[in-house]
């Protein structure tokens, strides 16, 4: 009975309850889509970094993060690689060999970080071959090939076929160079990676510097969400094999500015989606005070002739309630249709945002966690809300409600 | 004339209301002082009186002489500053919140002066309001709507909103409303001072109707001497006193 009566009383001033259920229906769509591409964004920079550069998991020597000790490489690679290949959710393992190196053109030279993969294996843990834009990846018939970014090649003036020579320290210290040609040029949306990367044959790189083992054991899992209980298993078994000091890392902690951008950019969107939430949350509490000041005379007549205090309240409530609700259901339907709207014909992010590794055009996904935040945000701050002005409805002498 | 105190005890004593054997409320001793700015207003002054069942009672007195101030603690809506009012066999000033709203809820209608249905119901919804709120059954509430919304002569107006009826049509739901849960007494705070005399009238006819068929005990405050003419005792206030307290022929209560 009461809410039948709330909800007849919502409408006792349309136009005050439509501005307010328009509002909401604005409020709660900004706020659905804002969450979603943020979040789209934060995932999709994430991935890219992940599967082109560094994979889920890492196995590296102690201590070769610090400063790639060309020395530092890791025993017994082969069997290692074997045994993780097992460990349930590795879906794909690739060996790496690493050093700093100054790659140099007659025209320009840059420091960056020389690579040397199997192109099978590699072409199984990252999709780096997925961004060519011109030439092939790497094969085994190709004469001392590398892969270098476009911004890269504009840098040293580079095109296909051309040649570099790559300068490295080898296993004794001695600075060693060789010349190798370019096979293909990739542009990832990852710029970090593209500005520090050069990838060239394992075997190429091991004539280069004498070193045969790998520095790098990368790891691809099955599922992104089993990283923690993965990263365990593999750890218990690099500890238990004896005279192995290699440590195992994750994205998180090799791409640390990454993992806080992910945070920061999904703040943006919960900070964003909690400043709509409570000027709608003021709204609210102001057509509260208009209503409960309007009525007071009703309200006093009410008590009068035996509606109970609690009877009261909760109509008061449920009116609010009712209003937000009515309000948020519209926005969260139209937020998710412009979600999945956008999710086909995607969204140009443009500035220089492209700098940062975030894609011209993000394709964002509708995260349901998000509806389920916004409604329980929204209808926990509504309860909150709307109690203030209705107990002040009850503080009042239904004597003194009736006179005025 | 006799004075009020006399009157008191005479009925009290000698069953001077014939038909009206046990007192169904009793006013004993009630005052009522209102502090505003530091200023002490005596609304009411130590009013002892007695209303029997069946009555129809008019509570006559100028402006500020104190009648909403009692008719309030009667209903149960205003507490007092000193006495007691009691229903039947209990003392409203005992009771707590909740139960003073349960008791008015069910044992008493009330009509204001502003009619004061509720806009976003229809006519026959505010009639069952009170029902509703006893949780009584559905089919119940919509019978004894209909019921009293034709014999008030609105039955044509069951589903219509308070904001298409005049005012003595709405005053006359207002009453039906009071009345719809059989309640012992009701309540009326001026309830003709917003209508026109034909409509003042007719309201009268029907509470006077109601009065003997329902058998409901009415208590009702004016200063409209066309009201106070009709009912069947009048009872004059004067700074929050009785100052007169006489009965009238019965057959002046009849419509005319
Ligand atoms: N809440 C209050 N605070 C202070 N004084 C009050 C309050 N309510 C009533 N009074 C005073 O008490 C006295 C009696 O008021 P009351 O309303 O009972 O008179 P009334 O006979 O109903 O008058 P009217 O015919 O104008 O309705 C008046 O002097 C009034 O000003
Ligand atoms: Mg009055």
């Amino acid at each position: 009975m009461t809410t039948q009566l709330a909800w007849k009383n919502l409408w006792r001033n349309p136009t005050r309850s439509l501005v307010f259920l328009a509002a909401a229906l604005i409020g709660f769509a900004m706020a659905l889509f804002a969450l979603n591409v943020m979040k789209s964004i934060a995932e999709q920079r994430l991935n890219d970094a992940v599967n082109t550069q560094t994979s889920h998991l890492q196995i590296h020597r102690e201590g070769f993060m610090a400063d790639k000790d060309i020395a530092l490489t890791i025993d017994n690679a082969d069997a290692l690689t074997s045994r993780i290949q097992a460990v349930s959710g590795v879906s794909a393992v690739a060996k790496r060999i690493s050093s700093n190196a100054v790659v140099a053109t007659p025209e320009n030279s840059i420091a960056c970080e020389l690579k040397g993969v199997n192109p099978v294996e590699e072409r199984t843990v990252t999709v780096l071959a997925d961004f060519l834009t011109e030439g092939e990846f790497l094969n085994d018939e190709q004469k001392t090939p590398v892969l270098v970014s476009k911004r890269t090649a504009d840098k040293l003036k580079l095109r296909l076929r051309s040649k570099l020579i790559a300068t490295v320290k080898d296993v004794r210290g001695e600075i060693v160079g060789a010349s190798f040609r370019v096979v293909g040029i990739f542009a990832t949306p990852n710029s970090v990676f593209d500005d520090n990367t050069v990838i060239a044959r394992m075997n190429d790189m091991q004539t280069l510097t004498s070193v045969s083992a790998p520095h790098e054991i990368a790891i691809k899992l099955t599922n992104p969400s089993d990283l923690p209980r993965t990263q365990a298993t593999i750890a218990e078994m690099l500890k238990s094999k004896v005279g192995s000091d290699g440590e195992i890392a994750s994205w998180k902690a090799l791409l640390p500015e990454l993992f806080a951008f992910d945070g920061f950019i999904n703040m943006i969107g919960v900070l964003f989606t909690i400043v709509i939430i409570i000027g709608l949350g003021f709204s609210i509490l102001n057509i509260m005070n208009m209503i409960v000041q309007e009525r007071t005379r009703e309200i006093g007549m009410l008590r009068a002739i035996g509606q109970s205090k609690a009877s009261v309240f909760w109509m008061l409530v449920q009116e609010a309630f009712l209003l937000m609700a009515l309000g948020a259901a519209s926005g969260i339907a139209l937020g998710c249709l412009l979600v999945e709207v956008v999710s086909k014909t995607g969204i140009s992010i443009s500035g220089g945002l492209t700098t940062l590794g975030i894609r011209p055009v993000i394709y964002p996904a509708l995260n349901p966690a998000f509806v389920v935040m916004i409604s329980i945000l929204a209808a926990a701050l509504t309860l909150v809300i709307a109690m203030l002005p209705a107990l002040r409805a009850l503080r009042m002498n239904p004597t003194t409600a009736l006179r005025e | 004339m006799i004075p009020y105190f006399t009157r008191d005890i005479v009925s009290h004593f000698f069953h001077y209301h014939s038909n009206y054997d046990m007192p169904v409320i009793q006013l004993k001793n009630l005052s009522k002082t209102y502090t505003s700015d530091a200023i002490e207003v005596h609304a009411v002054r130590n009013v002892t009186l007695n209303f029997g069942e069946g009555e129809f009672t008019a509570i006559a007195g100028a402006s500020g002489s104190g009648k909403t101030t009692l008719l309030n603690m009667i209903g149960g809506i205003d507490t007092p500053s000193t006495g007691e009012v009691w229903v039947g066999p209990k003392n409203i000033g005992a009771m707590n919140d909740k139960e003073r709203t349960a008791f008015r809820r069910d044992t008493i209608g009330f009509v204001f002066q502003s009619y004061n249905l509720l806009p976003v119901l229809t006519a026959a919804e505010n009639v069952g309001f009170i029902m509703e709120l006893q949780k009584r059954p559905k089919r119940e509430t919509e019978e004894r709507s209909f019921e009293l919304l034709s014999a008030i002569g609105l039955s044509d107006k069951l589903n219509v909103r308070p904001n298409k009826l005049s005012g003595g049509q709405q005053q006359r739901v207002a009453v039906a409303r009071a009345l719809a849960h059989r309640p012992k007494f009701v309540i009326a705070d001026e309830p003709t001072a917003n209508l026109d005399s034909a409509s003042a009238a007719g309201l009268l006819d029907m509470m006077q109707m109601l009065n003997r068929t329902e058998g409901i005990t009415f208590i009702f405050s004016t200063h409209d001497q066309r009201v106070i003419d009709r009912a069947q005792r009048v009872i004059t206030f004067g700074d929050g006193q009785v100052q007169n307290d006489e009965q009238h022929d019965e057959t002046r209560n009849l419509p005319q």
